[in-house]
């Protein structure tokens, strides 16, 4: 093993030179701050892709040395079993991610240690980033299993990648790069079990000399294929699943709009089209009714899609990330600036004094809380505002109370910020949303305020809504509380509501402020556009897997189709029956026609039934998996001849 | 293995890639202490046959043994008596020639370090030199040092000597002449270069396209084989029909025959009637020339390639 080990000595002497180095202008990249002080899962994802790709890489690159230097037989022709030769290269592989985890971060928490600011450090930091390093691990064996499972450039290739892909989508697809934001441990245990599940399958894999010539032994196909039938269904159902979504869009684009004419209790199914002499009004199959007229109906339009229930709709494609622990304010004092990290699980905020940091002393550090006596803001407590724009105000809604933090004799204090009147605070008052919200002059005044260079912050209270102009909060100007009117009123519009779940069909109606119906309509593909786009939604179920498929239908629940990666939205709510059954004949008929051509080509009758159960239940992905394992070549017999033998020439 | 038992057999293998088959039924035997060269054209399944035999690759029909153990079944251990030189003299290029040395006597438990250093200073290695920095010779001699150093029972070399100028070749032969010496290994060896296999070989065994056509020791092929011209007298210009005529070759007016003396009748010669020359002993490059090419074919170099030209 030593020898194995010595042997490896340079290879892995640059393994872990580069990723070292690669490593440590990451961190110098991120800085102090971002690594040991907030609390940002993104910086989690950051390294965690430099993980992937490097671990990755070099699972890929050691698995394949081999066959690159020509040097397998000359390797494997020795007394030395083939286990201790593999289970020497993960000793070297293991060495090098525990290298790449361990020194960079180390000497930069050296160096964090001597930072002016180190008291920031956040406890338990080192142990996360480290922890982090476990991504590695999967990666560089997803990098092995990807090199020992085919070595043939064919569509084995795609499949033997997929675990390495199925990784990365789901740590960067799925955004599941925070695990220590839940269950750190457990997350890393899971992560090392994956390496190991899939170091064994390589082990399985390169125990077995390739041979294009020779049928995979069950033992090592059956593994390999369930390994990358698994995480390439995991990869396609995802693909499948954005392709779904992405139709999904075009699909509810395409459909006409709900407009609202003027204020009247009237409603139409309309669509702008201006480049061809728009806008339209529709009739119920989506057909093209008279052009009112460019201007004079169009101010009069209000589209019912930007009140609420339809653009909640569709922005549910891009939920938002949430995120808990360290925000930062930049606090805005004038010249001085500084920074605050709300911690949401201690209910103190730590202020730094950047003025100091930039003149080279070390930053004073302050961790307060409410007022003078600096007690804990409660647990519910979040600060306001945007990043980097407005002033540090914490919002405690214990008490419906707002902090705002000043200099009081140069130290940074959070004072109690009352509002007029002894109103009590409610929601901040997102300017961008009324400017966004209201259409017509309103909406040119509070353009007119937000393109103020100090981007004013407002809040809204339960009897009135207020601007903070530098020093406290006074009532709104009075062409921004009309303004501020005019989106309430939007707001109190008739609500227009998909009322089912379903990708093809949605039925939406409009309810009054009595819940009323005042208008429903459903909308089915009417036009060719709609017609296309809705067949290529069924026809991409089709490429799903059966077995996923079935879960589908058996789901009680409709959803729409981008809403589970997992399930078609297509079949949930036990709808559509007849495209499961067109679906499991499809993958039945593939099934069938794989165990034919196994029978016909020589293979026992339990791999011939094997695989077809296999295509069966994972459809398109099973039968391109069987097709490059199973290779015509591989079960291929010449005839045996019996020819005269033609030793020309023999001694003794 | 028991005593008699043949360092190596090959007994009926068949082995094919895709539709092309290499080895049909190739049989022979590689008795202990023997040196055994293995020649045949290029693609006539020579690196094929000895991968077979180190388990590299399996056959589809047959079955190769070595040291008594089936190819298929070779353990650590008994590798540990195989000595490979592989086509290519395969080793890491990174590695300098000491490292090379202190590598193999880590991983093989009969390496003898004294042994490969006095060899390696014979052959005046650089130590220090990584391998990717030897030339062809040097890494052809260095392979052989390090696969002989183990000490094997058997050693199996595969064209050892591809790519090597005539100085080279003559160098690597020396220094396999003086490693096998007096060590009683057994040898099975592929090679192009007939002057070379004559000079160290005991027996040969010749492959032409995928079948065995001679097996024979070197000293009986000198003893048996015999080349003659005759001219016929009539005019025939069918070849004549003997037995123990292996080849009969059309030249101008005649034709050059090779014939196997014990089973050639003088009777049989006399009824030819035409001319008929004295007999010549072939150099074994002959003979391969006569079994392994067609007449029709138009000469050897028809469907040779570039290496073996150069070679």
């Amino acid at each position: 093993m030593k020898a194995l080990l010595r042997r490896d000595w340079a290879s892995v002497s640059f393994f872990v030179a580069t990723g070292c180095v690669a490593h440590t202008v990451l961190l110098a990249s991120e800085g102090f701050d971002r690594v040991w002080v907030e609390r940002d899962s993104e910086l989690f994802g950051y390294f965690g892709l430099f993980y992937w790709i490097a671990a990755g890489a070099m699972g890929l690159a050691l698995g394949l040395r081999e066959d690159a230097l020509q040097t397998r037989d000359y390797l494997l022709h020795r007394p030395i079993s083939h286990a201790r030769i593999f289970g020497a290269r993960q000793v070297a592989a293991i060495g090098v991610l525990v290298a790449w985890a361990l020194l960079p971060l180390a000497s930069d928490y050296a160096l964090a240690a001597l930072h002016p600011n180190a008291p920031l450090i956040a406890e338990g930091r080192f142990f996360d980033l480290l922890a982090n390093g476990a991504v590695a691990l999967p990666s560089y064996a997803a990098g092995a299993f990807a090199a020992a499972f085919t070595r043939r450039a064919n569509v084995l290739l795609l499949l033997a990648g997929a675990p390495y892909a199925a990784l990365g989508l789901g740590m960067f697809g799925l955004r599941r790069v925070d695990p220590w934001a839940t269950h750190p441990a457990m997350t890393t245990l899971g992560l090392l079990a994956l390496a190991a599940l899939l170091l064994l399958v390589t082990w399985r894999c390169e125990s077995e000399r390739d041979d294009a010539d020779r049928p995979w032994s069950a033992a090592r196909a059956w593994p390999a294929a369930l390994v990358a039938v698994a995480a390439g269904g995991f990869v396609a159902l995802l693909g499948l699943g954005e392709l779904g979504s992405t139709l999904d869009q075009f699909l509810t684009r395409s459909y006409p709009r709900l407009v609202r004419i003027g204020d009247e209790p009237r409603f139409a199914l309309a669509e702008y089209d201006a480049d061809r002499g728009g806008p339209w009004l529709l009739d119920r199959q989506h057909r093209r009714g008279p052009n009112p007229g460019r201007d004079a109906e169009r101010r009069r339009w209000v589209s019912i899609e930007r009140d609420g229930a339809l653009k909640a709709w569709w922005n549910e494609h891009s939920k938002p990330r949430r995120t808990r622990g360290v925000a930062w304010r930049d606090l805005g004092w004038g010249v001085e600036f500084g920074r605050a990290f709300f911690n949401a699980d201690t209910g103190m905020v730590t202020v730094l004094r950047e003025a100091e940091r930039s003149s080279g002393r070390p930053a004073q550090v302050y961790r307060i809380g409410r007022g003078a006596e600096h007690a804990a803001f409660s647990a519910r407590a979040f600060p306001l505002g945007r990043r980097w724009e407005e002033g540090v105000t914490v919002m405690d809604p214990k008490d419906a109370t707002l902090w705002r933090c000043v200099l009081a004799d140069s130290v940074p204090q959070f004072v109690p910020s009352p509002l007029p009147d002894g109103d009590r605070y409610r929601e901040p008052l997102d300017l961008r949303e009324l400017r966004d919200g209201i259409d017509g002059e309103p909406r040119a005044l509070v353009a007119a305020v937000l393109a103020r260079g100090d981007t004013p912050f407002a809040i809204r209270g339960e009897r009135g809504s207020y601007l903070w102009n530098g020093t406290e909060f006074e009532p709104l100007p009075a062409r921004l509380r009309a303004a501020a009117a005019e989106l309430e009123r939007t707001r109190a519009r008739p609500t227009a509501t998909i009322t089912n779940r379903d990708p093809i069909v949605r039925e939406l109606e409009v309810r009054d402020a009595q819940a009323v119906v005042v208008f429903e309509h459903t909308f089915t593909p009417q036009r060719l556009g709609e017609r296309v786009l809705a067949a290529a939604l069924l026809g991409h179920s089709l490429l799903r897997l059966p077995v996923a498929q079935v879960a589908a239908l058996a789901s009680a629940t409709p959803h729409m189709a981008y809403e589970y990666w997992w399930r078609d939205g297509l079949l949930t709510g036990r709808k559509r029956a007849w495209l499961l059954v067109a679906h499991l004949a499809f993958a039945v008929a593939l099934g069938w026609r794989c165990y034919r051509r196994l029978l016909r080509l020589g293979a026992p009758v339990s791999r011939c039934l094997g695989w077809a159960v296999l295509v069966g239940a994972t459809g398109v992905l099973g039968w391109m998996l069987y097709r490059g394992v199973e290779t015509r070549r591989a079960w291929h017999r010449p005839p045996v001849v019996q020819e005269p033998p033609r030793l020309l020439l023999r001694s003794a | 293995m028991t005593t008699g038992e043949p360092a190596v057999a090959f007994r009926d293998v068949y082995r094919h890639f895709g539709e092309h088959e290499v080895l049909r039924g190739l049989s022979f035997a590689v008795r202990r202490g023997e040196i055994h060269a293995l020649l045949g054209r290029n693609g006539c399944g020579k690196t094929t046959a000895l991968r077979v035999l180190l388990g590299f690759l399996s056959p589809h029909r047959g079955r190769s043994e070595i040291l008594g153990v089936g190819s298929d079944a070779l353990t650590p251990a008994d590798r540990g008596r195989v000595g490979y030189v592989t086509e290519g003299h395969q080793l890491y290029p990174g590695m300098r020639v000491r490292e090379v040395l202190s590598f193999e006597a880590a991983t093989r438990p009969r390496f003898r370090l004294d042994l490969a250093e006095r060899a390696v200073q014979r052959c005046a290695l650089p130590r220090q030199t990584p391998v990717i920095k030897l030339s062809r010779g040097q890494r052809a001699q260095l392979s052989l040092i390090v696969a002989v150093a183990a000490q094997p029972e058997v050693l199996v070399c595969d064209d050892p000597a591809m790519g090597l100028d005539v100085v080279m070749r003559r160098e690597l032969l020396d220094v396999m002449i003086e490693l096998l010496s007096e060590r009683g290994i057994s040898v099975l060896f592929s090679s192009h270069i007939l002057t070379d296999v004559e000079r160290i070989a005991d027996r040969v065994s010749i492959l032409h396209e995928g079948r065995l056509i001679v097996d024979a020791a070197v000293d009986d092929l000198k003893q048996r084989v015999r080349k003659r011209s005759w001219r016929p007298s009539n005019g025939a210009t069918a070849p004549p029909s003997l037995p123990g005529l292996l080849r009969a070759r059309r030249t101008g007016e005649g034709y050059d025959l090779t014939l196997v003396s014990d089973e050639l009748d003088d009777g049989a010669l006399r009824q030819l009637g035409g001319v008929l020359g004295e007999p010549v002993v072939p150099t074994l490059e002959d003979l391969f020339l006569d079994v392994t090419t067609n007449p029709a074919d138009g000469g050897i170099l028809s469907r040779a390639t570039d290496a073996e030209v150069s070679a």
